[in-house]
Formats: structure tokens, sequence, C-alpha cells
């Protein structure tokens, strides 16, 4: 039916178009035609195109060419006559040769021809179609080989089915067709780092790893014929777990011995990438990552001696297993072992993949390569560091297929935001040999384990930080920060002396862990706690209150609970500074932040409630640097101080502290029916509720507040009786705040509506010093920002957590002393 | 048996049967006609254009037919043509096209390939400006079309 569509269509056309197009397009084959609106699985790889019939395609051929060229020549002399000309040939190629054209051209090339002119690309998208991917790096991590598929076909077939399976939301044929090019060339795309710290291809040692390789696949495949024989007892499997972990599937083929390259770097490239099965699409377009690898392929051709270590690192060797069937010894100390594993390798680096913040990354690329590593079963890196958007459920969706499959994976989730719990965690780490570095700040992972007891009250010390920031105790805040640094420095050394003393034990050969308890099962577990607590040896002591998967050994026990204490360990107190409160989903700085803008807000409203024309009075300066307050009301005036201010419908009074030094002598702030605005200087919206417009959407929000805004509606608008919906940090009191019940005046703690009273209160005048107009000149750069997406992109997110701290100079010293976002600060501060 | 061969304009060329046949249009013309000392039009191919066709023929008379292998590479390369070819397809762009479309229209599948070969090896490692220039190209693209093409080609640029 469809061929009548393209007809009619086609005759529909005749009428408008000129006559040379309508045989070019009629020459397209129905199959082409087609190929946009079918399914992939009508695609045909090129090699299976039918052989046209020379006799009827010459005369084709002939019958349409001499017309194109005029149509080209006609279309030519339509066009703009201020384009720019070069003199050039006269006659043009017509669609079939053009097509044979792009035959001989690589999938690099094609990017460039696709952005030539609109004929052009009409041919090169159907070749695209039939890339087989020419340009790669040798990885045979799908184990494909080059038997019936491409690597693209066969990963583009493969995902085809995989939104049936998965959460992708995949609107229509049409989308998911392009969506899963777009997943499958990023596949491809991300195995090109694997190569990043090879050796060279020419030396003696990579020749020998893809020897290695090859052997151990040969036996692991003997390896799986014998376990098959076997009846299936998990035990033994438990027993052979870290061997386990980084076999590869039957799926996995030999590789033939890697070609010896010469020639020039491109020449290179092709014999490299010839030489296996796997490919990269690489679009050479300016700026592109085959640039950058090419420049990495002539930096390892030079550097013919690279590392053995950092090598097997790169490609997910654990230096620390040594019992697997395959080794390779390397150069550098001969009588050390390794297993080969062979590794893809995926950068995602300062990538940002939230979709609200103008990401460029699909998040859904991370189940797409957990999945394409589990189906080869073999390594996977995944380097995230510093990327934004919080990809927690791909991540995880990744892990999952990870976990199934017996994979091997290092993930670099040097990112915020995760949620992983410390369950899941633990699971990864232990399963994971590879995986040597995780950074779990901000996760529930992150809080589940400085409440554990090994980490020597660190839960304790942030839940306490929390409270000294919403009371505004800078001091406290700071000597908390202080004992907090003491322990994790503390933990540190302890650390060091008992991984000496095990690398000591383990160099004599005596168990380096202490005996766990033996479960009914009889299996060793680190289940039971207490008695073997030895808070001198926080490893061991982790180890046995970390909840592990059952079967997992000791070793992988010891090795979860290092890293995760020395990620701890390095994170340091930035790690407690930038993770969010449970209950109040605020980070220490935020909170902080929040509650001096609002001191420093009610401070202003106050100083203006009570006609001062002068600037609100001076700070008392914190003596802690870290802390240095430089705004009006002092800590002392504002600390401990509470208010009971009516919510908008009147019922559920709310109890601050700190807002306002009048309302420590127990004095409220009311303001009456009639007030109901605070005059903006000029008749615009006033700086104040700018500000409070960027609070609300920065810190009230999280805090599940009403917004400060609401100060400056209508009374009829906010159908309040008072005219006054001023908010107060709800959750952040809403838990177990008795320390806070304790420092509130009885008459503030009572619950019964405070009015603020604002009454013909004048024009504020915010000096330019203030946080206030600060934060107002943040919240303007903000908008600068969010309007230039490159900008935003990148630094989007920090840029917006930043934006709050910005106000006050002492978060940001606190930030950069501590190496948190000082890169996104420092740039901001030179936009603005 | 010799084959006399009329170009677009009207110039003969006499040559041998098995030369001439390299071309399957031609060859398929004798079988179909039969052997006759008439001439054989062709009257899409000049006869500057012929003369170098015949001149390729003549130096591949010997070659054997080529076989299109299904196992090949799929992705054909364009790096692996004869340093003779080569410097037979060092022509201006104008005149390689032409060799191009005669031989498409004659059939002559090699010297078609090498034809492509040598338009692609041009276009290879260019802009698609670059190509543009070079082959005169007018980009018909509206800035929106440009724009869309490049965030299509955007996950492959590192950012």
């Amino acid at each position: 039916m469809l061929r009548y569509v393209k007809d009619g269509a086609i005759d529909f056309l005749a009428s408008t178009l000129p006559q040379s197009l309508i045989e070019s397009i009629r020459q397209v084959s129905e199959d082409d035609f087609l190929a946009h609106h079918v399914s992939h699985k009508q695609r045909q790889p090129r090699r299976h195109r039918p052989v046209v019939d020379s006799r009827n395609s010459a005369k084709a051929v002939v019958a349409g060419h001499r017309n194109l060229n005029g149509f080209i020549h006609q279309r030519t002399d339509l066009d703009d006559p201020d384009t720019e000309h070069v003199s050039g040939p006269t006659v043009q190629l017509p669609y079939e040769v053009l097509a044979l054209v792009f035959q001989h051209l690589s999938a690099s090339d094609l990017f460039s021809v696709l952005a030539v002119c609109r004929f052009w690309r009409q041919i090169a998208l159907l070749e695209t179609k039939h890339i087989d991917i020419s340009e790669g790096f040798p990885i045979d991590c799908l184990g494909l080989g080059d038997d019936e598929y491409s690597d693209f076909d066969f990963v583009y077939n493969l995902f085809s089915i995989f939104p049936l399976v998965s959460s992708l939301v995949i609107k229509d044929r049409y989308l998911r067709d392009r969506d899963l090019r777009v997943v499958t060339a990023g596949i491809l795309a991300g195995k090109m780092a694997f190569t990043k710290a090879g050796p060279s291809v020419e030396s003696t040692s990579f020749l020998a790893a893809q020897k290695a390789i090859a052997a151990q696949r040969q036996g692991q495949q003997l390896h799986k014929k014998h376990d098959e024989k076997k009846t299936g007892d998990r035990s033994s499997n438990c027993d052979n777990s870290d061997h386990r972990a980084i076999t590869s599937p039957a799926t996995a083929t030999l590789n033939q011995p890697v070609k010896m390259m010469k020639g020039t770097i491109k020449e290179e490239l092709r014999s490299f990438s010839d030489s296996v099965a796997t490919y990269v699409l690489i679009p050479q377009t300016r700026n592109t990552l085959r640039k950058k690898i090419l420049a990495q392929f002539e930096l390892n051709l030079e550097q013919k001696e690279l590392h053995d270590t950092c090598w097997m690192l790169e490609n997910g060797i654990d230096p620390s297993t040594t019992s697997t069937s395959s080794t390779w010894p390397t150069s550098a100390s001969t009588d050390k072992v390794y297993p080969l594993v062979p590794m893809t390798h995926y950068r995602f680096q300062d990538c940002c993949f939230a979709n609200d913040w103008g990401a460029h990354m699909d998040r859904n690329k991370l189940p797409m390569i957990g999945l394409a590593a589990a189906i080869s079963g073999q390594g996977l890196y995944v380097d995230l560091e510093g990327s934004y958007g919080a990809p927690s459920r791909s991540i995880k969706t990744m892990i999952g297929f990870c976990f199934g499959q017996n994979c091997v994976i290092s993930l670099n989730l040097n990112f915020r935001h995760t949620h992983m719990e410390l369950e899941h965690v633990t699971e990864l780490l232990s399963e994971n040999p590879i995986l040597f570095r995780i950074d779990i700040v901000d996760s529930p992972a992150y809080h589940e384990l400085i409440r554990l007891p090994p980490l020597r009250g660190l839960g304790g010390i942030m839940e306490r930080m929390h409270e000294l920031c919403l009371d505004l105790d800078e001091q406290g805040l700071d000597s908390s920060l202080q004992s907090a640094r003491a322990v994790l420095q503390e933990l540190a050394s302890d650390v060091a002396v008992e991984e000496a003393a095990m690398e000591a034990q383990e160099a004599a050969g005596t168990p380096s862990i202490l005996p766990a308890p033996f479960e009914p099962s009889g299996e060793p577990t680190f289940s039971a706690r207490g008695p073997l607590h030895d808070p001198r040896k926080p490893i061991e002591s982790l180890a046995q209150f970390l909840t592990f998967p059952r079967g997992t050994r000791a070793p992988a026990k010891i090795r979860t609970a290092k890293i995760l204490l020395k990620g701890m360990i390095d994170h340091g107190i930035i790690g407690l500074i930038n993770t969010r409160d449970a209950q109040s989903g605020q980070s220490l700085l935020h909170s902080l932040a929040w509650r001096r803008a609002y001191a420093s807000f009610v401070a202003a409203a106050r100083s203006s409630s009570t006609h001062l024309p002068t600037p609100p009075p001076q700070p008392q300066e914190s003596s802690f640097p870290l802390f240095a307050s430089s705004f009006p009301p002092s800590k002392r005036q504002l600390s401990h101080a509470g208010a009971t201010i009516a919510t908008s419908s009147g019922e559920a009074a709310m109890t601050t502290r700190g807002f306002d030094p009048s309302l420590s002598s127990g004095s409220p702030l009311s303001m009456s029916e009639n007030s109901n605005s605070i005059a903006p200087p000029g008749g615009q919206p006033s700086a104040l509720s700018s500000l409070l417009a960027l609070t609300s959407a920065l810190s009230f929000k999280r805090l599940n507040l009403q917004p400060v805004t609401s100060l400056f509606s209508n009374p009829e608008d906010s159908n309040g009786s008072d005219g006054l919906s001023c908010s107060a940090p709800t959750a952040a009191f809403d838990h177990k705040d008795t320390h806070a019940l304790e420092t509130t005046p009885p008459s503030l703690a009572s619950g019964s509506p405070q009015p603020l009273d604002l009454h013909d209160s004048p024009a504020l005048v915010i000096p330019e010093c203030h946080p206030v107009s600060i934060s107002l000149r943040m919240a303007r750069t903000l908008l600068g920002l969010k309007a230039n997406p490159n900008v935003y992109n990148k630094d989007g997110r920090s840029a917006v957590m930043c934006a709050s701290y910005m106000g006050f100079q002492p978060m940001e010293i606190l930030l950069i002393q501590n190496g948190g976002y000082s890169k996104e600060l420092i740039r901001i501060r030179e936009t603005m | 048996m010799p084959v006399t061969l009329t170009s677009l304009d009207d110039v003969k060329f006499t040559v041998d049967k098995d030369v001439a046949e390299r071309s399957i249009l031609i060859k398929n013309m004798i079988e179909d006609v039969g052997e006759s000392d008439s001439p054989i039009p062709l009257p899409n191919v000049s006869s500057a254009v012929l003369k170098k066709v015949i001149e390729y023929c003549e130096h591949h008379r010997n070659d054997p037919v080529q076989v299109q292998d299904e196992t090949d590479d799929p992705r054909k390369r364009s790096n692996d043509i004869e340093e003779w070819d080569m410097k037979f397809m060092a022509v201006d762009q104008e005149m390689l096209f032409e060799i191009i479309l005669a031989a498409n229209y004659l059939d002559i599948k090699p010297l078609l390939d090498v034809g492509c070969k040598t338009v692609a090896n041009i276009i290879k490692g260019k802009t698609p400006e670059e190509i543009r220039k070079t082959f005169n190209i007018v980009n018909d693209f509206t800035p929106e079309e440009e724009a869309q093409i490049k965030k299509e080609n955007e996950w492959a640029e590192d950012r």
C-alpha cells in the first residue's frame, strides 16, 4: 500500500518539483523510501543490498542523471546570489553515483556529508543506515565477532527490544528508532576510552596481553564446561566469587592477534580497528573525540613503555586478585601476576544528565551500557566524576544489569545526590573487586554509614551541626566542624595503622582479620556486632557492622569497609557539609545560608519598621574566620530567639528562632491587618521580594515552607486574617529538636500566633554591601546564567547551589577552604 | 574483431572487441544485436571522455571480470587504488565526473569504482563547508536545519 502512497506523493510533487528531482525520487528503492518510517528490523546491512542488474541500472541511471544535473544547476541558479561561490565543476554527480561514492566514505566522513546540502543529505541518510562503523577501537566488548552483524546492527537490534522490558519512555516508533540510534551510537562511542592508557599496540606487552586474554577466555570456556558437568553447588560458586567476577560469557570470541601497525596514524587507526570486532562511530567534526583519540594514539605510539599497572587499573584489573587461570606478569614486578579483564571505560565526566538543566546527555545511556556490559560479561568502568543531574535511578539500573551477570564493574560515582542505600553500596563494593572508589556523599548510604559506631559519632556531629545552623550558633558550628575534622584525622591514622598491620599479617601468612562467628549454615559472617567491635581497628569494625550479601567472603568485606572508610576520610568534613540532612533535606551550608538570609531579612524588616533611616546595625563579627558574619544581626542577638508567627490559615503556629533581636526579649513582631505590603522602592517589586523569590526557590521549597513572599501578598489572596503569612522551617523543627525547645522563650514556644507588625513600614533601603543586596545581584546573575545554556549546562546546578551562598562571604570562604564548589564559585564570581 | 564506437560529437573509435566488452552495456548490445560492422552509438559520451574510457579499458583488457563478493567488507575501502589508475584519474574535476558518468552509463564497474573512490578520497577529511567549496555546492539548509544537524551530531562532540 505504501508503494501507492509513494507513487501518489510523487505524482503530486510532479506538479511542483522539477522533473529531474521526480526522476531521482522514483529511483529510490521501496526499502529506502520507507526506511525512515518502518521498523528497524527492515533495515538490511549494506552487504545484503541487492546487486542491481547492470542492464537495467545503466539505462535507468543514464535516463536520470542528465536530468538531475539540470536540476542541480537549476537549484544553483535559483539560489541566493549573495551566496559565496567558488568556481567548480559544472558537472554534478547523480543520485546513483553519489550513493556509490558515499559507500566508500567512512562513518565520520558521512557525518560531514550529511551537512553539505539537502540532496547529499538525502543520499547520505540512506547510507548511514548501512554504516558498519569501520573506524573504531578494539574491545569486542559485546563479544560480537564479525560473523553476522556489525556491532551497530547488533546493539541496535538488541536494544530495540529493551524498551519493552524497561522503563524507557519511547513514545512512538519513530522516536524509538531515533532514540535507539542515539543510544547505540552512544554506547559505541563510549568504548573509545578503552585505549586511553593502553600500551602501544606494537609493544610486546600489548601482544602478550592479547594472547593472555585469549588464553584466559579459553580457560574460562574450559572452566565453564567443567562447571557444567558438576552439579550446581552454590557454595562453590561463592568460594569462587572473585574468579567469577572476572569471567566472560560464552559470547566472547577469541581475538586474532593484533596486527602490527605501520604507516601513518590514520592508517594505524584503521588497521587497529580492523584487527578486532568492535568499533566506535566517531563523527569527524571540529573538536571531536576522534581528534582527541588520534592525539592519544599518537601519544601512545610515542610512549612505547607505559606503566603496566596503570594500564591494568585502567582496564579494570585488580592487582589484589591473583588466583585466576590466566595471568599476566608485569614487567614492573615479576613476582606478581594479574588477571586480565577486558574493560570498557565510559567517561561521563562533567556531563549534565538533568533535562531541566539543559542536559545533553541521555540518562538512558547508563542502563544501556550496563546491559551491554552484562551481555558481554566483561568489565565496565563508568566515570561520572563531576556529573550533574543525579541519574541515580539510571545508575542503579545499570548496576542491576551488571549484578545479574557477574560483570566486573568499577564505578566512579564521584558526584553528589546519589540515592543509594548503604546496603546497595556494600553489595556493589563487595561483589565487584574492581571497584576501588565510590562517592556516597549526600546519599542515604552516607547517612547510614556515619551513624555506625566505627565512624565514631560523625552522624551525631552532623545532626548537631544542623541544629547549630538553625540556631545560628556559628561558634558551636565551627567547633563541631573541628571536632569532625579531628575524628576523621584519627580515623585516617587508625585506618593507616590497621592497614599496615593487615599487610604485615598477610606477609606473615596469618589471617588478617579476626575470626568471625558462624551462622547456623556454617558460613562465616560478620553479622554479630558489639563483642567484636574494636574501635582501634575501624576497618574490621566497620566490616562487622555492614550488611553483606550471603556468601560474601571475608576479604571482600574487609575491602568494602576499607573503601567506604577511605571514601569518608577523603571527603573529610566537606562530605558532612555537603550532605543534606535526612530530615530537612538541606545541606549544612544551605541551612546556614538560609538561616542567615532569613535572619538578616527579618533584621532588615525590623530596622525598617522602626524607621531607621540608616542601614541596619553592623554585624557583630564572629571571631572565627570561617564564619565571620557579614550581616547585621549578630549571632548572639539572633540565636536562641524565637518567634511564633501565624500561618496564613492562622492555625498551625510555628516556632522559629533567631529571626530578630527583639524577639529574644519577648517582644513579638506584629503586623496589622491593613499592612498588607511593604512598599517596594520606586513602586517596583522590591529587592526584598526578589530575594524572597530566590530564597523561596532555593531554600524554602526544600524545607517545605510557605514562601516568604507571602509577606507582600494581599491578605485577601493569602486568606489570612492578619495579612501576614510568614513561614518558618517546619521540617527542621518537627524532629526531635529538644535543644531548640529548651532555648526557646516560653512565651514563644506556646504556639500562639504572633503577628508581625510592619504597619506603615517605609520602603526598605538595603545597603549595597548587605547580604540581601548581594543575594539580589546573585539572583540577577543567575537569571543571566540561566539564559545562557552553555553556562548553565556546565555549571548551572552548582551555580544555583552556590548562589544562595554567594551572598555570604563566610560561606564562600568556607567552601573554598574546604574545596567544595570552589571552581564554580570562582567562575561565577568572574561572571558577576 | 574490431568494434566501432561513435561518440556524442560523432567521433568514431575503433577498438578490439575484448576492449569494448569491458563495458557491460556494449557487451549486452553486441549480444543482443549480434556482431555487426555498424558503429555503436554512444550518445551520452563525448569523444574526449570516450577516449579516456577506452584508454582505461585497453589497460585493463586482461583483468579478470570483477565478481562482487558478498563477504567483502561492507564499507568499501577507497585507499586501494592502483597506481596506474590513480594517475589515470589525475584529471580535472569535470573530466573526473564525466568519466564516472560514462563508466556508469557504459556499465564499466571497475572504472566506476575507481572514479567513486577518487571522489570519496576528495571528500574525505573535509568539513561540510570545504566539501561545498570543492564541489561547488550551494548550502540550501536553513539556519534552523543546520542547527538541527549540528544537534544530531552533538552526541559525539566532546564538551
